[in-house]
């Protein structure tokens, strides 16, 4: 059952086996894995069905360092979280991708192949042999290959809000309390245990929740807010008696047009590497570097898509249309109204030579390339409390995202190697585009916020244990991408989805 | 250095003649002559002269086919001899051979952000 919060009495107190804050792609899963139990589920989801400019602004925030999206634009705070503008990119870690995860891929394997049903995908394979066609093979890279080609899927995107509504709607042990925003974390007197929460509504009533377990499921800048505005009991914020909360914040950094590539005449069929459906399912091909070369060379986890003429980035711009149709329907001017335009009208201008081939059937006359690569956590790339404060009164978070100092030397590397693999093989050749620099890296990223409550067996190492739990916090639990120590170079959406499947088994054997 | 849409199309060229060799065999016109045969395996001179400038520019100790085609050669295990009697198939065969070994070894040359092995931008400065 959906509760509109506004119409709560003052002071209602509403008492729950596990209260989940927050209804992304995370809180849906993990509540919708608890449907049907005689646990009582309550949801508490900051926004409403629909885009609000005054529930996004709570999302308000300061970037310093790298420069980054205003955080306010690159998620949104409504059903469905950061979801609602997605763009489906899906594809599990590999097993090397775990090394620092306090459990082996396998661990998460059964999770993963439901996430893959709740994502909306087709079969459980990443084998680019399973999505190539006569027409449409990877690129050879002969023996001793250096890079290899994978395969990502592409959910339709699922929209968690619209598409599992229905499912919460009819679970009765579920309850979803939107334009509920929390605003305190109640705990024992040495924080060993949260005793129950605060909320408060926008120009509405404040009222209280108690459970026998709490998830923070806001994502990867919220949850390390939240815990930071969470002091007055542990002066420092809650579960960061080592400092670690906020810290290791991780993004894919993106470097788009990097290069150019002028394949032999005629040049190899490249349909591999285009967004395609493959026996109905929309897949799209990349490169990578083998772990042995990435071993040899010190280079990140990274991927390279390649597409005719122009960089694939109208991810940035769809989703910077979305914001400013929903901020006008809602009857507000957009806040950073310049950063969007600015996506969109770059994408138009970006998309239209392979407009004009696609209308002509002309050949490009070159391919570009598009890196996305995973960088090394790092405890100064952080999200800190800040002196200003919401309208509920809780104090905004500045960004400080930091690239490892030699981040454009390595990448600069990895064009060279990947220009001599093409070389290598005959296939063709590869020029470095000069705005394959920081300097293009800079306003590039794929908004994953990551790593801000990293996980760890070791309370010294990390916020969450290997159950996701806080440490020293008996029942207070995150889910989301804020608890990966390391990452790849895949979306992290679908992992978010199986480890949240793996936190609700977790819950059901500490209830059971 | 402002890259035309020429130098970029010499490049792709660059790219591909040594992978599909020509038919034909050398032209009357084409000497025999080591370093005449050798840059005549680039196929838009014009260009080739180009990237052979930035070439020279970073290796100017190669500069001039005296200096030049001995090391072409050596690359390739020739003899300034052995080139007249080979066939335009069968020098681009080897020379397409070196081209990938260079990528291999990682004996490449940055042109104006193009990765290219020293050979091949050896062959276009015997064009300077």
């Amino acid at each position: 059952m959906f509760f509109d919060s506004t119409t709560l009495p003052e002071n209602t107190v509403i008492e729950a086996d596990i209260c989940i804050i927050g209804a992304g792609a995370a809180g849906i899963t993990l509540a919708r894995d608890l449907a049907g139990g005689n646990r009582r589920i309550a949801v508490f989801e900051s926004g409403g069905f629909d885009f609000s400019q005054e529930t996004q602004q709570l999302y308000d925030g300061e970037v310093v360092g790298q420069p980054f999206t205003p955080i306010n634009a690159d998620r949104l705070r409504f059903f469905g979280g950061t979801t609602n503008h997605w763009s489906g990119s899906c594809r599990p870690f590999d097993e090397a991708d775990f090394e620092g995860w306090p459990f082996e891929r396998s661990a998460l394997e059964p999770y993963y192949r439901r996430a893959q049903d709740i994502c909306q995908l087709g079969p459980y394979t990443y084998a680019p042999e399973d999505w190539m066609t006569e027409e449409t093979p990877p690129l050879d890279f002969g023996p001793q290959a250096r890079f290899r080609s994978g395969v990502f899927q592409f959910s339709p995107p699922t929209r968690f809000g619209p598409v599992y509504r229905q499912d919460l709607e009819a679970a009765s042990n579920i309850s979803v309390y939107l334009n509920a925003n929390l605003v305190t974390i109640e705990t024992n007197d040495n924080a060993s245990e949260v005793t129950g929460l605060g909320f408060a509504c926008l120009n509405g009533p404040r009222f209280r929740a108690h459970a026998r377990h709490y998830v923070l499921a806001t994502g990867g800048i919220e949850n390390p807010r939240i815990l930071l505005n969470a002091n007055h009991v542990q002066k420092q914020g809650l579960g960061n008696q080592f400092d670690l909360v906020g810290r290791y914040f991780m993004d894919h950094a993106s470097i788009n047009n990097s290069a150019m590539l002028l394949f032999k005449e005629p040049h190899p069929k490249l349909g591999f590497y285009d967004l395609n459906p493959v026996r109905g399912q929309r897949a799209m091909g990349y490169v990578y570097p083998t772990p042995e070369l990435r071993h040899e060379e010190g280079l990140p986890p990274f991927n390279i898509t390649i597409t005719p003429g122009s960089p694939p980035d109208t991810y940035f711009s769809k989703a910077s249309l979305l914001t400013v149709y929903r901020t006008l329907l809602s009857g507000h001017w957009p806040d950073h109204i310049g950063f969007h335009l600015e996506k969109i009208f770059a994408a138009v201008e970006l998309r239209a030579p392979q407009m004009y081939q696609r209308v002509t059937h002309t050949t490009p006359q070159g391919f570009s390339t598009a890196y996305m690569v995973g960088c090394p956590p790092d405890p100064e790339s952080r999200v800190a409390l800040i002196d200003t404060v919401d309208a509920l009164g809780l104090r905004r978070v500045e960004l400080d995202w930091r690239l490892p100092p030699d981040f454009e030397k390595t990448m600069l590397r990895a064009h060279e190697l990947l220009g001599q693999e093409l070389g290598r093989n005959g296939l063709g050749r590869l020029r470095m585009n000069s705005s394959a620099t920081m300097q293009n890296v800079v306003n590039a990223h794929h908004h994953h916020h990551m790593g801000t409550t990293r996980m760890h067996t070791n309370p010294r190492e990390g916020v969450v244990d290997e159950n996701c739990r806080i440490h020293g916090i008996a029942n207070l639990f995150v889910a989301g991408s804020s608890v990966f120590p390391t990452y790849s170079f895949d979306d992290p959406t679908m992992t978010i989805v199986a480890l949240s499947l793996r936190l609700s088994e977790h819950l059901k054997s500490l209830a059971s | 250095m402002i890259v035309t849409r020429r130098f970029i199309l010499a490049a792709a060229a660059l790219g591909a003649c040594f992978t599909a060799a020509r038919a034909s065999p050398f032209a009357s016109a084409e000497s025999c002559d080591a370093a005449i045969r050798l840059r005549s395996l680039i196929p838009a001179p014009g260009s080739g002269r180009e990237i052979g400038r930035v070439y020279l520019a970073k290796c100017p100790e190669e500069a001039g086919a005296s200096a030049l085609t001995p090391l072409i050669l050596s690359s390739l295990s020739l003899e300034e001899g052995d080139v007249a009697g080979l066939e335009f198939q069968a020098l681009s065969a080897k020379v397409a051979m070196r081209v990938r070994s260079d990528f291999e070894q990682g004996d490449i040359v940055d042109i104006d952000g193009w990765i290219l092995s020293r050979t091949e931008t050896r062959l276009c400065a015997l064009w300077t």
